[in-house]
């Protein structure tokens, strides 16, 4: 008997043990990244227009992180929480108690005042146009900052929330903000310490004086490095990523339950989450016949979306809804705006119905060569331009215009280079291009990109997403209507009304929410986001997600952990 | 005894003097000659007109800089941003020909400024870092290439209608015929991918620091270079092989050949002395001038070996309309090779008395 009770007790407390022992989380090991980086030099100024990836977020942090999986709703992050003035004229930000920077100076108000005054005094560092609404910083005390704003802006604080906060004591001499490169930078952020720099990768060690911690309050993050490596391309990378070389990329790959999750099932893995910016058909409606709704609707149902999706885009994603918002903004879509284009039956696969409605507008064969004229005689001639290379949205391009081609309209496929089709995008001197959109922290961005006409320049330069140059005033009035209220219910009537403009004028024709790009291998490392627990967007170059993933995942086991 | 032998139709009398008398007869014979005076003039505005060209054709491309920059970010990036940076690249505005000239001192002063799509990182550092790389596998490339090619052509020749003439060139040949993206992708995808021999990307191993007296640094750069470095000796050999087998048939009729024979010499001797040191001649000069185009040349290696190089960064700037990048690069293609053509000329001039 007593045999078995000492037995048992042996084997509570062996059991106790290795339980401990499996919370503890092992430590170390170094995370191979390839997030798309093209290297050309050695830059972590935060404030340069495209610094080093890993600049944003690893080094240096903001106040908020906007995790994209979270619809919109902020996290705390270098702050503990933000409130709007009465009058929404100014914003307030409580700092963060004990965050440190790395080299070990307290974080506090004086930092984040610097960093906005830097703004407002060195227009070149503004890269957020943060100086277009605030007007000037004030330290409360030692943790609180306020913002004064120059008018009621209710976006203010995710703009104020996003910006890298950089110290004060660090940054107070330099002495030209714009052609720093800051090569040995001093962040708050988890991976600061710059170990090597080459011309094939870089690598970042983890900050002794991280602030973040885990539930059981061991100093995060858990692994030790992060080395991002260069590809000429996205052939070697995802070669590499094949060849389980890489456990963390966020490329385009086609076919890729065949080409990488079948080379290893247990280890490999992706999801490719729609919430990216949804994908448009923009046409130029400064330009006959695109200036007819019409026509830019008889247009959308030529178009075979789900030949699209399946064959252009290989399944990676679904057809669009016919307001453009993707999964991730289900709780904004319009139900009135999407039953009025199901009368009209836009935006879904309907030949017949693209042809009767292009005779009904006076688009017919008038001379017999088997090509629709315009009223006045023409053919209706046009181009369909997409980025040469980009082979998913080449394949896509090709299905429509052949859709274009059976509805008896002339359409060929262009395929410029990068700098051509994005000027001529800009300048308006394309026909029909198929382009992005996008993806903000609610559906206030993708309107404001899309419709807003400021965003067109006095010399005609279409910025942004404004190049199908079809404006209103009404949305203008919508637009700025959305930055003066706080109130949730009038920013969801907002976004209503422009989801019904959209509708019932068709700037754009929406073809499908944008896959972002994610694979991960778990030969050294797990604790990535998968489908059943997205935590956050995996793209390592969603820089939000990011920083949380780089504090979650963990090594597997020594070998992984002692690299 | 003549050294006339070597040089058909070489005027100086025999009087045979030491070598590096010889030598330097020769050199300042080339140096005092009116034609490498008149060449030098045309490189001058040889060298002028590229450096011209090269500020013009960027800017003939439709795109600019900063909306590019802007494109990058796909909607990320908020519009309101352009003006900081349009602040910050200063330098891009401004009227035609002030930019032309500031561009024609920034040559005088080899200092190009901050490079566009990197910006503020300086053009210089930017090629620098790739550059090294670039003219390591280019040089050995090119080289490798070239003797292999040469000494099998050599061989082809001289033992006419043998193993070498009838199986190695034909193939050689047309290998060399290939797109050499092929023989590239061909290669990872068989030798790095399938059997695993060989690493797939990259000047070496990236989990290794860059140490040049570490022999594992300097293995992993020797190990990660045969692949790419295999490819383009298989293609590249061919050319050479053909031109040299061509040439030395011409020469092995001459009658000195043919005397040397009849002497008695050696075989090898009057092969490798008599023979291949005349074909070399113009093999020689193509060598020069193909040396020329290595900086840019090597784009496609750099592509499927995501071998760091300039070929790669190149396009990049192109694409970006990186202006003080692309002028930056260009011009060392431009010095690369006119520096090239020169030496070509000098040998030439050196080897062959007539041109003086």
């Amino acid at each position: 008997m007593n045999k078995i009770r000492f037995l048992a007790v042996v084997m509570v407390v062996l059991l106790s043990i290795s339980l401990v022992g499996a919370q503890m989380t092992p430590r170390g090991g170094t995370v191979v990244v390839s997030d798309g980086e093209q290297l050309v030099g050695k830059n972590f100024n935060p404030f340069s227009p495209d610094p080093l990836n890993f600049t944003d977020r690893f080094i240096y942090e903001p106040m908020l992180i906007f995790n994209p999986v979270d619809g919109g709703v902020a996290t705390p992050w270098l702050a503990t929480g933000y409130e709007y003035g009465e009058d929404l004229q100014s914003v307030t930000f409580d700092i963060r108690e004990g965050v440190m920077w790395s080299d070990g100076e307290t974080l506090d108000a004086n930092d984040v005042a610097f960093t906005f005054n830097l703004f407002l005094e060195v227009p070149a560092t503004d890269k957020a146009a943060i100086g277009d609404f605030l007007e000037s910083v004030e330290v409360v005390d030692g943790m609180t900052v306020k913002f004064n704003l120059n008018r009621v802006y209710t976006l203010a604080h995710e703009l104020i929330g996003g910006q890298m906060i950089v110290p004060a004591h660090d940054w107070a001499d330099v002495e030209d903000y714009a052609l720093f490169t800051n090569s040995e930078p001093v962040g708050t952020g988890a991976m600061t310490d710059v170990s090597d720099f080459n011309e094939q990768s870089y690598t970042l060690c983890r900050n002794e004086n991280y602030w973040r911690v885990d539930e059981s309050g061991e100093q995060l993050p858990y692994v030790d490095c992060i080395r991002q490596v260069l590809f000429q391309g996205n052939d070697p990378a995802n070669l590499a990523l094949i060849n389980g070389e890489l456990d963390w990329v966020g490329n385009f790959v086609p076919d890729i339950e065949q080409t990488f999750i079948a080379e290893n099932p247990e280890k490999h893995g992706y999801y490719f989450w729609p919430g990216g910016a949804t994908v448009q058909l923009y046409s130029n409606t400064s330009k006959e016949p695109f200036s007819d709704v019409n026509f830019r609707r008889a247009l959308s149902m030529a178009i075979d979306y789900n030949a699209v999706t399946s064959i252009g885009m290989y399944g990676y994603t679904n057809p669009a809804n016919a307001v453009g918002l993707g999964p991730r903004y289900d709780t904004w879509v319009n139900a009135d705006a999407i039953a009025y284009a199901d009368g009209t039956g836009q935006t879904r696969y309907n030949p017949e119905g693209a042809m009767a409605l292009l005779d009904e507008a006076g688009y017919v064969d008038s001379d017999g060569d088997g090509v629709r004229n315009l009223p006045g005689g023409d053919n209706i001639e046009f181009k369909v331009q997409v980025v040469n290379g980009w082979t998913d949205w080449v394949t896509s391009v090709q299905i429509m215009s052949q859709n274009f081609q059976d509805v008896g309209l002339s359409a060929v496929v262009e395929t410029p280079d990068f700098g051509a089709w994005f000027a001529a995008l800009q300048n308006a001197t394309y026909d029909v291009s198929i382009g992005w959109g996008t993806a903000g922290n609610t559906p206030y961005n993708y309107f404001r990109n899309l419709l807003l006409s400021e965003l067109i320049s006095d010399e005609g330069v279409a910025n942004a997403e404004t190049w199908s140059r079809w404006t209103s005033d009404e949305a203008d009035a919508l637009l700025s209507a959305f930055t003066e209220t706080a109130d949730p219910a009038q920013h969801m009537d907002i976004v209503n009304q422009l989801q019904m403009l959209y509708v019932e004028n068709m700037p754009a024709i929406p073809l499908f929410p944008g896959p972002t790009w994610y694979e991960y291998t778990t030969y050294r490392f797990t604790g990535f986001p998968t489908e059943d627990n997205y935590y956050a967007q995996g793209s390592p170059w969603e820089r939000n997600s990011a920083a949380i993933v780089i504090s979650t995942i963990h090594c597997i086991d020594e070998s992984a952990c002692g690299q | 005894m003549t050294t006339a032998i070597g040089k058909p139709g070489a005027g100086k009398p025999a009087d045979n003097p030491g070598f590096l008398s010889k030598l330097l007869d020769s050199v300042y014979a080339i140096f005092t000659s009116r034609f490498l005076r008149r060449r030098f003039m045309f490189y001058l505005v040889a060298a002028f007109a590229a450096i011209t060209l090269n500020f013009i054709i960027p800017r003939l491309m439709p795109g600019d800089p900063v909306q590019l920059l802007f494109a990058r970010f796909q909607g990320k990036l908020d519009p309101r941003a352009f003006e900081a940076i349009k602040a910050q690249f200063g330098f891009v505005d401004g009227p035609l020909f002030e930019q032309y000239l500031l561009y024609l001192r920034s040559i005088v002063t080899l200092d190009f400024g901050p490079s566009i799509m990197g910006f503020p990182v300086p053009v210089f550092q930017v090629i620098s870092s790739s550059l090294r790389w670039t003219l390591l596998l280019a040089g050995i490339a090119s080289v490798m290439s070239y003797l292999i090619g040469t000494f099998l052509g050599v061989l082809a020749a001289w033992r006419r209608g043998g193993r070498i003439d009838t199986v190695l060139l034909p193939i050689a040949s047309v290998i060399g015929a290939f797109p050499y993206f092929f023989v590239a992708l061909l290669a990872v995808y068989i030798l790095g991918f399938q059997l695993d021999i060989f690493p797939t990307s990259h000047a070496y191993d990236t989990a290794i620091r860059q140490d040049w007296r570490s022999t594992e640094f300097i293995w992993s750069v020797v190990y990660h270079m045969m692949l790419p470095l295999f490819t383009i000796i298989v293609t590249a050999t061919g050319g050479w092989m053909l031109g040299m087998r061509n040439n030395m048939i011409g020469v092995l009729s001459q009658d000195y050949i043919v005397m040397a024979e009849a002497k008695g010499l050696a075989d090898r001797r009057i092969m490798l002395m008599y023979a291949a040191r005349n074909a070399i001649l113009p093999s020689l000069t193509a060598f020069a001038m193909s040396f020329g185009f290595i900086i840019a040349g090597l784009l496609l290696t750099e592509i499927v070996f995501s071998y760091p190089g300039m070929g790669y960064t190149f396009l990049l700037a192109v694409n970006a309309r990186d202006y003080p990048l692309i002028q930056g690069i260009y011009l060392m293609i431009t010095a690369a090779v006119l520096l090239a053509n020169f030496i070509a000329d000098m040998s030439y001039v050196l080897l062959d008395p007539r041109a003086r």
